[in-house]
């Protein structure tokens, strides 16, 4: 019995000993150690090096030379925000607790064309309709739909309160100007409505090792018409710098159905998917992981272009009028 | 309803009454166990730092003992969230089946050191709730390896008693484990045949590269009906890598009660 129990301790002590082993601590949660895992991190699995022509290695020598270990919080979180910066995404955030890092720089050197008071008040007005997140009325026989943000969803019950007033309408005109992004399903389940048949609408891949060149293949991206029914008649797609992300993807499928055009200023970007990650020091980050391209191999990281190129008139705003909306009007009364 | 016909019934209890009279060489045993899991892991697709904690850890088991081996067939199931050092959080599910056979022509199957050889089959999954996007992780893998059982059985008060340990090292076989992004492994949808895919997404389990080692050590009390309670003690470890690597560590403590069925 003692020979044979020795057996049993010896197996619990080599499983206890492997623990080191097999799980190490945790990393220091040192400036130089937290620099060095997000750097690795974003040069491992960020999508648009090559596309950008971000040299990450020479980004590495300018700002690991300022990083030291008695640097504070907030001087390290300057920093870290300053080399993220450089990769020229919306899509990369470092949350700190204290505060967020971003680039916002995709819509603030460009013409807002959105003024969302004008628009209540001169054309949404008072009785306008509330269906979950999509705001609309008619307008000179044409249903205007205003939708501020894809993160809010879109029920099944929504979508078919605007089919059906589409139906009754001589077009539609879909407004996500200033849309900042949100979930993708909600774009394919609004644009379903609009798709006559099954349409591939762009192309994505997805980073596979930490090589800069190293994708997945490119995989279609697919609308199909939704089965509750769909309107098929005119669309007019209002877009704006700030139509980002999700709503750039709600654009690229639009402007590929045949019944559909943009009209304004194109999209922000957004066209990678972003992955988080999580620094030694507890704070987490995200930056794009993805790429996708449209029909013509361009990507929508770049934006989406319009068909239809018009800026908000001042002088128009003078009169109570968006020009944009009015001229989808036009388009589609015509 | 229909299918529980009486007739089914009797069939089925006629086929089960044959079954056990061609096993009447043989015991069969059914364990059902539960109890608290304190499980630490990482998984270097979410984060370099470890999540831990305690979760619920279940399993069931049936085992067939013959004058010559005893075979054991346990389903396991664990579930509960593992938070790391800054509070983050995700929910860990596993659930998996692990079979052990033990030989023992030389020496009575109640008592002393048995060899044997055991495979072990585990799905794990995990969704962080701190990240939007690509916030759901899983792996699986199958694999065989040799076994060990240790029997002593002992008499306290008049009462019976039984400590067993059984010890198995996972030494080759395969895994499948989520992309180096995304919850889907790489390859598997590269082309448009399921199966081309699902072999694409495959990859050799190596002991070396590849770890998964574990002990069961019960303390057994034996009623007078032949049944018995436990308590058992199972620390384990797992290391997939590749890709990006998943590192897992368990111990858990269950209460058992075994119920003897023939």
């Amino acid at each position: 019995m003692v020979k044979q129990a020795r057996y049993f301790w010896i197996l619990v002590f080599f499983l206890l000993s492997c623990e080191q082993w097999v799980l190490p601590t945790d990393p220091s949660p040192d400036p130089i150690e937290v620099f060095d895992r997000l750097w690795e991190d974003v040069n491992d699995r960020y999508s648009f090096f090559s596309h950008k022509a971000i040299d990450w290695e020479q980004v590495r020598e300018t700002y690991r030379a300022r990083v030291s270990d008695d640097m504070g919080q907030l001087e390290l979180y300057e920093l870290l925000a300053d080399m993220l910066f450089e990769l020229r995404d919306g899509h990369v955030n470092l949350s700190t607790g204290f505060n967020r890092s971003r680039n916002w720089d995709w819509y603030q050197e460009f013409p807002v064309n959105y003024d969302e008071n004008l628009i209540e008040q001169e054309y949404l007005g008072t009785d306008y309709w509330i269906s979950g997140p999509l705001l609309h009325q008619v307008l000179d026989e044409v249903l205007y739909v205003n939708y501020r943000s894809f993160a809010q969803r879109i029920s099944e019950s929504n979508l078919q309160v605007v089919v059906e007033r589409a139906k009754r309408s001589r077009g539609v005109i879909i407004d996500v100007r200033n849309n900042g992004g949100g979930n993708l399903s909600n774009a394919e389940l609004l644009a379903s409505a609009f798709a006559e048949e099954e349409m591939e609408y762009a192309r994505q891949r997805i980073k596979s090792g930490p090589g800069p060149e190293e994708f997945g293949p490119w995989e279609p991206m697919v609308l199909n018409p939704w089965e509750e029914g769909t309107f098929t008649g005119l669309v007019v797609v209002l877009t704006n710098r700030r139509s980002y992300s999700a709503t750039s993807f709600f654009a690229q499928m639009m402007k590929t159905l045949p019944n559909a055009l943009l009209l304004g200023d194109q999209t922000g970007g957004g066209g990678g998917t972003p992955v988080f990650g999580e620094l030694p020091n507890g704070w987490t980050y995200r930056f794009s992981a993805t790429q996708t391209v449209d029909l013509e191999n361009r990507q929508l990281e770049d934006g989406v272009l319009v068909d239809l190129r018009l800026d908000l008139d001042p002088a128009a705003m003078q009169r109570g009028e968006d020009n944009l909306i009015e001229a989808a009007i036009s388009l589609l009364r015509r | 309803m229909r299918f529980f016909s009486p007739y089914f019934i009797l069939s089925f209890l006629l086929a089960f009454g044959a079954a056990t009279a061609a096993y009447s060489q043989t015991k069969g045993n059914l364990w059902l166990a539960t109890g608290l899991q304190l499980q630490s892991g990482r998984d270097r697709g979410f984060s370099p730092m470890i999540y831990s904690g305690n979760r619920s850890f279940s399993l069931a088991a049936f085992g067939i003992e013959s004058p010559h081996k005893t075979e054991t067939f346990q389903f396991e199931f664990g579930y509960g969230p593992l938070t790391n050092r800054f509070g983050n959080s995700l929910n860990a599910l596993s659930a998996g089946l692990l079979n052990y056979t033990f030989y023992h022509k030389e020496s009575p199957a109640e008592r002393g050191l048995h060899w044997g050889w055991s495979n072990q089959n585990v799905f794990n999954i995990r969704r962080h709730n701190g990240f939007t996007n690509y916030s759901l992780r899983y792996d699986y893998f199958t694999a065989i390896g040799p076994a060990l059982r240790y029997t002593y059985p002992f008499e306290w008060k008049g009462q019976s008693f039984k400590w067993q340990t059984l010890a198995h090292w996972q030494v080759v076989g395969f895994q499948i484990k989520s992309g180096y992004i995304g919850a889907d492994p790489e390859g598997l949808s590269e082309e448009k045949t399921g199966f081309g895919n699902l072999l694409r997404a495959v990859d050799p389990f190596f002991a070396g590269k590849e770890w998964s080692m574990g002990l069961e050590s019960s303390l057994i009390w034996t009623l007078p009906t032949g049944n018995s309670l436990a308590i058992r003690y199972r620390p384990e470890i797992s290391s997939l890598g590749g890709g990006q690597p998943v590192q897992r560590l368990g111990q858990a403590v269950l209460v058992m009660v075994t119920i003897r069925l023939w």
